[in-house]
């Protein structure tokens, strides 16, 4: 009898590397729904800048059309919106939003935690 | 002698299988994303440094210019110095265009912070002065 046969080492080998692979797999997946998030925050921001360009036009406008943004195009609960505010800064009004794109695999992996910006130029 | 034994054969496997197929879909995985960002990054900038030298017109300053569009770089996770911004055109009366070119440098391939190679993409932005504009 040799006691350092590798009988079934392949069939150990095949569910260890299966279950990495697919645990892998979804992480990959996981970074990809956080890159989105956070172009779909980021664009957000944007468009709440943009809203708040105008002369007439003030913070709230800026946060109001930044929140339905990211309702409409990152709604859900992978992304949670800690914090976003529109403030102006001189002639400029700067939008910054604190968001937690949420992990998958929570014991593995951390929420991501962002502070994103966005800021523009108002009219004069 | 035996001439197909397979002693070692499933660690070679796990080594191939890594460097061919899992680094390169780890790779690609994190350079592709990046392109998308980048390129909406120049599309922004072009646009808001157009937007400045027209609310501006006729005393829009092109370096004011590319300061907004390295800004709005810098909000979108891009360095000023992977953004080169020209202004081929201020408006040079009512009813031309004002033309602002943002070219942002793409990892060919990158992971994070590490990249090897890369290639330009140029996103161009024109807003036309109001033919009815008050100097």
């Amino acid at each position: 009898m040799r006691r350092d046969g590798e009988a079934g080492f392949t069939t150990i080998q095949y569910v260890v590397a299966t279950a990495f692979s697919l645990l892998l797999f979804v992480l990959v997946a996981n970074l990809l729904v956080d890159l989105y998030e956070r172009g779909a925050v980021r664009d957000a921001l944007d468009e709440g800048v943009r809203a708040g360009i105008p002369i007439s036009a003030s913070g709230d406008d800026c946060a109001v059309r930044a929140h339905d943004v990211v309702r409409s195009i990152a709604g859900g609960s992978s992304v949670r919106v800690d914090e976003l505010t529109c403030v102006r800064d001189g002639d400029r009004i700067v939008a910054t939003a604190r968001v937690a794109l949420h992990s998958w695999f929570p014991m593995l992996l951390p929420d991501w935690r962002l502070t994103l910006r966005a800021s523009a130029h108002r009219e004069r | 002698m035996r001439g197909a034994r397979a002693d070692g054969f499933v660690a070679i496997e796990w080594v191939a299988a890594i460097a061919l197929l899992l680094l390169p879909i780890v790779v690609l995985v994190a350079t592709m994303p990046e392109w998308a960002e980048r390129k909406h990054a120049a599309t922004v900038a072009a646009r808001e440094a157009a937007r400045d030298l027209v609310e501006n017109w006729p005393n829009g300053n092109p370096a004011a210019a590319v300061l907004v569009a390295q800004e709005v770089a810098a909000d979108h996770g891009v360095d000023a110095a992977d953004v080169v911004v020209r202004v081929p055109s201020v408006g040079e009366s009512r009813g031309s265009d004002v033309v602002v070119d943002v070219e942002i440098t793409m990892p060919a391939l990158g992971v994070g912070r590490m990249a090897v190679g890369s290639w330009h993409y140029t996103a161009r932005a024109s807003r036309r002065i109001d033919d009815f504009r008050s100097r």
